[in-house]
């Protein structure tokens, strides 16, 4: 398959500058990444350098992941891009050692996403392999 | 600095901070960035070195959504990197450091791809730490507006008129 230049669809990243309150620069912004087809994303715990830094960090995303994102945010769970339900009804094959992460203010995933993800894996191996923690006052990626 | 290449061709990137015997561990990074999200210099330990400094064999993976490379441009969905990234990736790894299997921390779109892969019959992984989501998908009004609206789509047409 031939890599380079495409004329593939893509969307780019545009970071809004810093605002000023009362002279300080704060460290919270409203960033627009490549996802603002679907998601605005908070980033509270950032440092300034970090942020300053954002554009050099995110860059360009493919049109067809963005509408297979879009798929399951408008069912729910995971099916492939045809919307078929293949992946699911093989759960036996997550049977190991799972951990999820969970930022509780993630505006682009709801921490609800990874809470029905480890009932179901619970309910189906038992509680002893998974784990869940969520982390007060992060978001998606901060 | 590994590179390796999919079954259908795609040449992708895997890089290695050897931090000692403790057994490789993959990081695999979301939509719209790449790898360098886990080897930040801008915050005093990033999670490469968080692992690294208790002797984890740290490999970092660029799959096709990395910017870093020029396969980000190509079209494809979750189910590609499902199918080919990850297979590829660690078979690498389970190569070059003679293990049987691996651990792999994923963030976001690396994770629902990892969930998707693991669902469908990747091999070698023992356990793994998911960030963000994973097999469901909850999401904010706005989003899910968004979503309905098959905004991609929409963009999609927008952008293939002449």
């Amino acid at each position: 398959m031939p890599i380079g230049k495409t004329d593939s669809p893509m969307l780019h990243s545009t970071s809004i500058p810093f605002k000023k309150k009362n002279g300080v620069e704060v460290q919270h912004a409203l960033v627009f990444h490549s996802c603002t087809a679907f998601c605005l994303s908070v980033h509270d715990q950032l440092n300034a350098a970090t942020h300053r830094t954002l554009h050099e960090t995110s860059g360009v995303a493919n049109m067809k992941i963005f509408e297979h994102l879009g798929l399951l945010a408008r069912t729910g769970y995971m099916l492939d891009d045809q919307g078929h339900n293949r992946y699911l009804p093989r759960i036996e094959r997550l049977k190991f050692p799972i951990t999820f992460l969970q930022g509780a203010e993630n505006e682009t995933f709801l921490a609800e996403s990874t809470e029905r993800t480890f009932a179901v894996l619970r309910d189906a191996h038992g509680k002893g392999l998974y784990h869940r923690h969520v982390i007060p006052d992060y978001g998606h990626i901060d | 600095m590994y590179g390796f290449i999919t079954d259908d061709g795609v040449p992708l990137r895997l890089t290695r901070y050897r931090g000692g015997r403790k057994g490789p561990v993959l990081l695999s990074h979301g939509l719209d960035i790449s790898s360098s999200i886990f080897s930040l210099d801008t915050i005093d330990m990033n999670l490469v070195e968080f692992l690294y400094a208790p002797r984890y064999d740290v490999w970092l993976l660029d799959y096709r959504f990395s910017i870093a490379l020029p396969t980000s441009e190509l079209l494809a969905s979750g189910d590609t990197v499902a199918q080919y990234d990850y297979p590829a990736a660690v078979s690498k790894v389970r190569t070059v450091t003679g293990v049987s299997a691996i651990q792999i921390i994923a963030h976001c779109v690396g994770s629902i791809t990892l969930f998707m892969s693991l669902l469908a019959s990747l091999q070698g992984v023992q356990s793994s730490v998911s960030s963000q989501v994973a097999a469901h998908y909850v999401v904010p009004t706005l989003t899910a507006s968004k979503a309905e609206l098959h905004l991609p789509e929409v963009l999609q047409t927008l952008g293939s008129i002449p």
